[in-house]
């Protein structure tokens, strides 16, 4: 897992570097060269899509994406526990639904091209089984913590 | 309706502390599986589709620009320049948030951007100044609720397309809302900072030499802002770009002038920039895909018939237009709703000589607070992620706020003249 | 028995001419139909973007859609030339290509890649330049900054008249005349009036560099659901629907021109010829193309 989350770390922060830097050398090109890149539209979608997937992955390993503790926050260690089984089970069979679905449509993607570089949809759907795999790789980590907690009441 | 049984089964996964995306693709997906012929591949799709629009590019940029004007000592400078305007002042740290914000208002165009960059430069700042994170945190998101009323603000220009409005009208017209939400929010953080006893940073006004020499250390952060701001001003990038070229500005600062940075600082903040863009894209991206069922099921036509059948009066209706509009603005992304319901709704407005800037005005301030409204608020989930607030106190410090956005919408809502002074 | 119900999605706005002619049809296909065919419309993208929907369509999806040449560039490279700079004078002859030998072939071969062409007589407008300065030669064009779509065959033309082509979505391009990020905006009339871009610049250039004709497609798979006499009703009301376009494309640039004059637009009436003579370079630049394509399409125009 460490180098898992090691290597989409570092993929995800090259990934944004690229897309800054491609943005300014295009704002350089328009002005110096009065040449602008037509196709940096089209590698900000492809890039964004993968910094998105792949920084979920990392979020999901810090815990940091968005949700409504609220109401669970109510409950006693163990209930929320359990509860936690019941909603994590559902993420990750969703996710892995979500991936399945988009490698589905990344297969299916042979006549849908960007207008100037004529990329395949297929990378840009690819980032989706990526990250869905990173992400329930995650949750079933925390998902098995959860069954110890249920189990033998730990914390 | 199967829609409302759909966004029922969607508040009740939110209360189960499912991650909020999560919860909204399963709803879509519950929803093609329950209630739909159609091929289940289309939500993923719809989630795709919404991480290819360009404008969202700028969120990242701003997400970076405000990580690392922490760390280069940009944002710790660009605070004492403030604080010789407004350090005497009792809030005078949270009056600054606003005022930035107000200034800045549409420079990214996005008050998503904007709300990114000023709490990753702000709240760390305000917290070492003693004040409580929370209340920092509401401070910057609700004064960010100001940019899309702004010119030249994307809403304003949507709007105009869609009602068939002139543009130039719509900026004229929000200017005098924006005004005024920026001078009541920083009304009620004056009376909230007293009431704390928020004590003033400096206990005189500065000196011409203290004032000079704050100055002139400052220089960098002076280039900075007239670059940002004077280049998109000026036709020289558009707000995008110009996150990505304060990016590159802030480093040259921090590595170069002040000489605060290293490259593990840039590591970091990558990191933290794609995992808080990668939080808060999902659930945008999410709720699109919920936006295209809600299209697709005509579920905006049904609540048009709905409310212009239930009233006579104009004034009834529109309150019961923002209503329906905070409501739909918690739960969806704003864009989609105004493309979507003003062109049904612009027969009804006409029927009752509502001036459709007037109520352009109304309906882009009411989705500007949805942003802040859980349980889809992008604004509040955004700067509650960046900030490491947890939402309920995110909420109990926002409440205050909260309740005067909501006047100044009903201010904006039955005082045309507010929106309507200088136009025409 | 139920009614049968096929969206039709498209990226204009309520209002525009492709809302009003698809409401035509709509209307005509109810009437024609008894009811028992309903087209429901979804326009401002509400479905999604134009590739979106289209593949949507090849999922099956009961869909129709505004399809364009980058579209059908990536079903068959020698369709994006019906785009082409100058192609033709007149849109009937333009016309006449879709009825020729040539595009039937062309389309049996789009139906066994699963698209099924209902409308090939639309007339999406003929696009004009609407730009900061005026523009009355090639030499004028020298380095302006204009918008065009993002597809590869709009950038080539625009280039070899001298501009700078830039491509961005349509709903920037307000602001980015505002600021002056671009100068210019290619378009028909109607689209140029619809988005208010006169607001922001005040010389429109009728150098009517390309008719655009524009194909509604949906999925192969759907259509094979449908009744032969359905699917016949749906060409037959889509064709005269496809005839009020031609007709509403001229009426509209008629009247939108005095309503830009009124709002202190100068029309300039350019030499074409120059232009013709500057995109000629454009037909050499797609090696994908079939060999002598270009003389096939003038041996049909004439
Ligand atoms: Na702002
Ligand atoms: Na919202």
């Amino acid at each position: 897992m460490g180098v898992l989350s090691r290597i989409s770390s570092v993929f995800a922060g090259v990934a944004l570097a690229v897309l800054v830097s491609m943005t300014i050398a295009s704002v350089i090109a328009r002005y110096v060269f009065a040449a602008p890149f037509h196709w940096a539209e089209e590698i900000s979608g492809l890039l964004m899509i993968w910094i998105i997937m792949i920084g979920a992955v990392s979020a999901e390993r810090d815990n940091q994406h968005l949700s409504i503790p609220v109401f669970t926050d109510l409950l006693p260690a163990r209930p929320r526990a359990a509860l936690a089984l019941v909603t994590g089970g559902l993420s990750m069979v969703v996710l892995a639904y979500c991936g399945y679905l988009a490698y589905g449509l990344a297969m299916g993607s042979q006549y849908k091209l960007t207008g100037v570089l004529q990329i395949s949809w297929f990378w840009i759907d690819l980032a989706v089984p990526f990250g869905a795999a990173g992400i329930v790789a995650f949750m079933l980590a925390k998902w098995i913590r959860d069954v110890r907690i249920v189990i033998r009441g730990d914390r | 309706m199967s829609w409302s049984v759909i966004i029922i089964f969607m508040l009740g996964l939110f209360a189960l502390n499912m991650r909020l995306y999560v919860a909204i693709i399963c709803t879509v997906l519950a929803y093609f599986v329950f209630f739909s012929p159609l091929p289940h591949a289309i939500a993923v799709q719809r989630l795709i589709g919404a991480s290819q629009n360009m404008s969202l590019l700028a969120i990242p940029f701003f997400i970076l620009l405000g990580t690392l004007m922490d760390y280069t000592g940009v944002a710790a400078r660009l605070m004492k320049v403030a604080d010789l305007l407004v350090g005497k002042l009792t809030g005078g740290m949270a009056l600054t948030n606003v005022l930035l914000s107000t200034l800045l208002g549409g420079v990214s165009a996005s008050n998503l951007a904007d709300s990114a960059m000023l709490t990753r430069m702000m709240v760390p700042e305000m917290e070492r100044k003693g004040y409580n994170r929370a209340f920092a945190a509401a401070v910057t998101a609700s004064g960010a609720l100001i940019t899309p009323i702004i010119p030249p603000g994307i809403a304003l220009i949507i709007y105009g397309l869609v009602a068939d409005v002139s543009i130039g009208s719509m900026f004229v017209a929000g200017i005098i809302p924006g005004l005024l939400m920026a001078g009541m929010l920083m009304t009620t953080i004056y009376v909230v900072a007293r009431r704390r006893g928020y004590r003033p940073s400096r206990d005189h006004w500065p000196t011409r030499i203290e004032t000079r020499k704050t100055l002139i250390g400052a220089w960098p952060v002076v280039v900075l802002i007239v670059s940002i701001v004077g280049g998109i001003r000026f036709n020289i990038f558009t707000p995008t770009e110009a996150g990505a070229v304060a990016v590159a500005i802030v480093l040259i600062i921090g590595f170069i002038i002040y000489r605060q940075m290293r490259v593990e600082h840039v590591a970091v903040a990558l990191s933290e920039t794609f995992k808080s863009t990668a939080a808060v894209m999902l659930v945008v991206m999410a709720s699109s895909a919920l936006a295209w069922i809600l299209s697709l099921e005509q579920a905006a036509q049904q609540l048009v018939v709905h409310i212009t059948a239930l009233t006579e009066n104009k004034y009834i209706f529109l309150l019961i237009l923002n209503v329906l509009l905070l409501g739909l603005g918690m739960l969806v992304e704003g864009n989609a709703i105004l493309i979507v319901m003003v062109p049904l709704i612009m027969p009804t407005v006409a029927h009752f000589g509502i001036d459709p800037v007037h109520f352009g005005i109304i309906v882009i301030v009411n989705l500007a607070v949805g942003c802040l409204t859980p349980p889809v608020g992008t604004v509040m989930l955004l700067v509650s992620n960046l900030s490491k607030v947890s939402i309920a106190e995110f909420l109990r410090e926002g409440a205050p706020f909260y309740a005067v956005l909501v006047t100044a919408l009903l201010m904006i809502t039955f005082i045309p003249e507010l929106s309507l002074l200088f136009v025409n | 028995s139920a009614a049968t119900e096929i969206m039709v999605a498209y990226e204009n706005n309520p209002g525009e001419p492709v809302d009003r002619v698809m409401t035509r049809w709509a209307e005509l296909v109810e009437e024609r139909s008894g009811g028992d065919v309903v087209l429901t419309l979804y326009p401002s993208s509400q479905l999604g973007a134009k590739r979106d929907v289209m593949e949507q369509a090849m999922m099956g999806v009961n869909v129709i859609t505004l399809t364009d040449v980058g579209f059908l560039q990536d079903f068959d490279a020698d369709l994006g030339i019906l785009f082409g700079p100058y192609l033709t004078d007149s849109p009937e002859k333009l016309f006449e290509i879709y009825e020729s030998d040539w595009f039937k072939q062309k389309k049996a071969e789009l139906e066994s890649k699963g698209v099924h062409i209902v409308i090939s007589n639309y007339l999406y407008g003929v696009r004009q330049l609407l730009a900061t300065k005026p523009v009355e030669t090639p030499a004028d064009m020298a380095g302006l900054k204009v918008r065009t779509p993002n597809n590869i065959m709009q950038i080539r033309a625009i280039e070899a008249m001298g501009g700078t082509a830039t491509p961005m979505p349509l709903g920037d391009v307000y602001p980015a005349l505002t600021t002056g990020l671009i100068e210019g905006v290619e378009n028909p009339i109607p689209v140029l009036y619809g988005a208010k871009l006169h607001e922001q610049a005040k010389y429109l250039s009728m150098i009517s560099y390309l008719t655009n004709t524009s194909l509604w497609v949906g999925g192969q798979a759907f259509f094979d659901t449908l009744p032969d006499d359905v699917v016949t009703m749906l060409e037959e009301t889509g064709y005269e629907a496809g005839v009020y376009s031609q007709q509403i494309a001229a009426e509209q640039d008629a009247e939108l021109i005095e309503k830009m004059k009124a709002a202190g637009v100068t029309v300039i009436e350019p030499d074409v010829e120059a232009f013709r003579e500057a995109t000629k370079s454009v037909y050499e630049q797609f090696p994908k193309w079939s060999p002598g394509l270009y003389e096939t399409i003038q041996d049909q125009l004439k």
